[in-house]
């Protein structure tokens, strides 16, 4: 514990370090094996950051540390200036939600149900709570474009539908600002994976707009979303940073358009590029060049 | 759930009047209405012997063990994420009734200790105990990594139905003729042994799972989604599987222990539920509960009348109605996941 506090910069002040995602310094060996070693990276509220990084390079693991499923063996992982282990997991549940790549779902739950879930840890003894909670649901299930899978059961549904269903789940589950409107965190592991083209614009879209506090609802809350993707045209459109693992260490951070430049991608991904700009937006555009 | 519960009224009031010697209805209602108190009207004394002390005994253990081992299964599905997981299919049941036996055929000797100090209740807990080592054993051999293998559980029970059949076996043996008239009862499963003794302990025991699992329901729905997913929810995982363990295993060897081996009672009545409710274990759990108790009690009924006077034991009824609903079960299975 005091090494951790050692570990932390100077530079940081404790208001900063409060509104935080924070991994510090953090390593995870298994097996013999270094998946991640010496990460240092920080999710700020209203932002979106993007994860990259080759098969294997420790996306997963990392934000599996963040999403405090996997205790990191150096280093420590901090929400809102507080370690993650010290939080109560239903505390830890109100402030951040964390979508999976799949879920071992198997139960023919309505897609309702599913996004009602989200709710678990906000649930009291009151009635009206378990009104207001379909309530939500439904509105994370639009939020999600799912609306129309509501009462369809979840084991009908096709692998990018089931996507956007969990998505709605956990959308669900950080739905209202908490009192004092203090930092949330959306953790996704690969959203746009089995999706659409059509839908992973829209998924993006609608993750960086709950960040830069344009949607609809909720009304103004202080939220961070980290997104692991594949994509790295996805990337530069929709993050505000972009960080880069290559074999469990941070090769790069930083706006798309310092981080994702050729030499980078060809480190990282072993994969020749061009970097142009793109016609209609600021972000680079990033076409693969043939092996 | 109104339906369910007018059910297990009718289905009870028939198990309470049909028997060697039939009882009216109207009968049965006066009757139980002087237990509670209401102004007795005129009964044939015989009628009302029968009635308190055969009838309704059995009738209550009946809707008690019924109401245990739906709800266990319920629960055990949930823990396993598998709508296959059975406590007689995974091995509970088995080795419940191991724990049981060695208590009847060594209680006397090996283990008189054991027996002298927990007096009537060296049964029932011998019982849980034995149910809660075996579904710990197969959970661990099961499950890696938060996911469970169906193929691995199936298995694991098929091992451990085989071991405790042995350890069953091999205690049949050594037993003497008193001892082996208790165990033929115990390989086979009845309500036979329903005294209001047993009952008491019985419902001492399954209470507890059958009002606790049901206020777990959010969290066995969580769990459903996967482990690490439940845990993002903000449930306690290990915790609270270890509690639902207990409490299924609490509800199995109390079961066994009044009544020994009754089968796929688990099994089917979650499942009939779940299409027709839907599985969220706020209604499946205690739907089961009242299920399991009103397709018991109509396997003893029909256990008791089918070949009257002698009686078939109830664990062969069910078994043979339950074999057939598993194996459709499966081929279902196989044509969309496994």
């Amino acid at each position: 514990m005091i090494s951790g506090r050692q570990i932390q910069p100077a530079a940081t002040g404790p208001a900063s370090v409060t509104n935080t995602l924070r991994a510090v310094g953090i390593g995870v060996q298994r097996g013999g094996r270094s998946l991640l070693a010496e990460v240092d990276l920080a999710l700020g509220t209203g932002e979106v950051l993007v994860l990259l990084g080759a098969n294997g390079a420790g996306k997963s693991t990392l934000m599996k540390c963040l999403a405090g499923e996997l205790g990191a063996d150096q280093g420590q992982v901090l929400l809102n200036g507080r370690e993650l282990h010290r939080w109560r997991a239903l505390e830890l549940a109100r402030r951040r939600a964390v979508l999976p790549q799949a879920s071992p779902l198997s139960f023919p739950f309505t897609a309702l149900e599913v996004a009602r879930m989200g709710r678990i840890p906000h649930g009291g003894a009151r009635a009206s709570s378990e009104a207001d909670d379909l309530t939500i649901a439904a509105e994370a299930l639009a939020a999600a474009e799912a609306e129309h899978l509501a009462e369809r059961r979840y084991t009908t549904l096709s692998g990018g539908e089931r996507q956007r269903v969990h998505l709605a789940r956990v959308l669900a589950q950080l739905w209202e600002p908490l009192p004092g409107d203090e930092p949330q965190w959306l953790l996704l592991d690969e959203p746009t994976a089995s999706l659409d083209l059509a839908h992973q614009h829209g998924v993006l879209a609608l993750v960086r707009r709950w960040a830069h506090r344009l949607g609809r609802r909720p009304v103004a809350r202080r939220l961070g979303v980290l997104v692991v993707l594949h994509d790295l045209n996805l990337a530069a459109q929709y993050g505000d940073r972009v960080a880069i693992l290559k074999q469990g260490r941070l090769l790069a951070s930083g706006t798309p358009a310092e981080v994702l430049q050729p030499e980078q991608i060809q480190t990282a991904f072993g994969l020749p590029v061009r970097v142009i700009p793109h016609p209609d937006s600021e972000c680079p555009l990033i076409i693969p060049r043939s092996m | 759930m109104l339906a369910l519960v007018s059910l297990v009224l009718i289905v009870a009031l028939l198990s309470i009047a049909i028997g060697p010697v039939t009882i009216p209805p109207a009968d049965v209602l006066r009757a139980l209405g002087g237990l509670a108190g209401l102004p007795a009207g005129e009964i044939a004394p015989q009628h009302e012997a029968v009635i308190l002390s055969i009838r309704l005994p059995r009738t209550v253990l009946g809707l008690l063990v019924g109401a245990g081992l739906a709800v266990a299964g319920a629960a055990m599905q949930g823990l396993f994420r598998n709508p296959l997981a059975d406590p007689s299919l995974i091995g509970v049941s088995a080795g419940a009734a191991l724990a049981a036996v060695s208590v009847i055929v060594l209680g006397a000797s090996g283990l008189a200790g054991v027996t002298a100090f927990l007096g009537p209740f060296s049964l029932p807990i011998a019982a849980f105990a034995g149910g809660l080592v075996t579904t710990l054993l197969v959970y661990r051999l099961a499950s890696s990594e938060g996911r469970t293998s169906v193929t691995t559980l199936l298995l694991a029970g098929i091992a451990i139905n085989a071991l405790c059949g042995a350890g069953t076996g091999l205690l049949t043996y050594l037993a003497d003729d008193q001892q082996l008239r208790t165990l033929t009862f115990w390989s086979m499963g009845s309500l036979g042994g329903a005294t209001w003794p047993a009952v008491g302990s019985a419902a001492l025991m399954i209470a507890l799972p059958l009002l606790a699992l049901p206020l777990l329901a959010r969290t066995l729905n969580a769990l459903l989604l996967g482990e690490a997913e439940a845990g993002h929810l903000g449930i306690a995982v290990q915790q609270m599987q270890r509690i639902i363990v207990a409490l299924a295993a609490l509800a199995v060897g109390a079961a066994v222990a009044v009544s020994g081996i009754i089968g796929f009672v688990g099994l089917v009545v979650p499942h009939l539920l779940r299409l027709a409710l839907g599985p969220d274990h706020g209604f499946l759990l205690p739907g089961s509960a009242l299920l399991g108790g009103a397709l018991l009690l109509l396997a003893d009924l029909l256990a008791r009348t089918l070949v009257t006077p002698a009686e078939l034991p109830i664990g062969i009824l069910t078994a043979l109605l339950g074999g057939p609903f598993f194996l459709a079960l499966l081929l279902r299975w196989r044509r969309t996941a496994l």
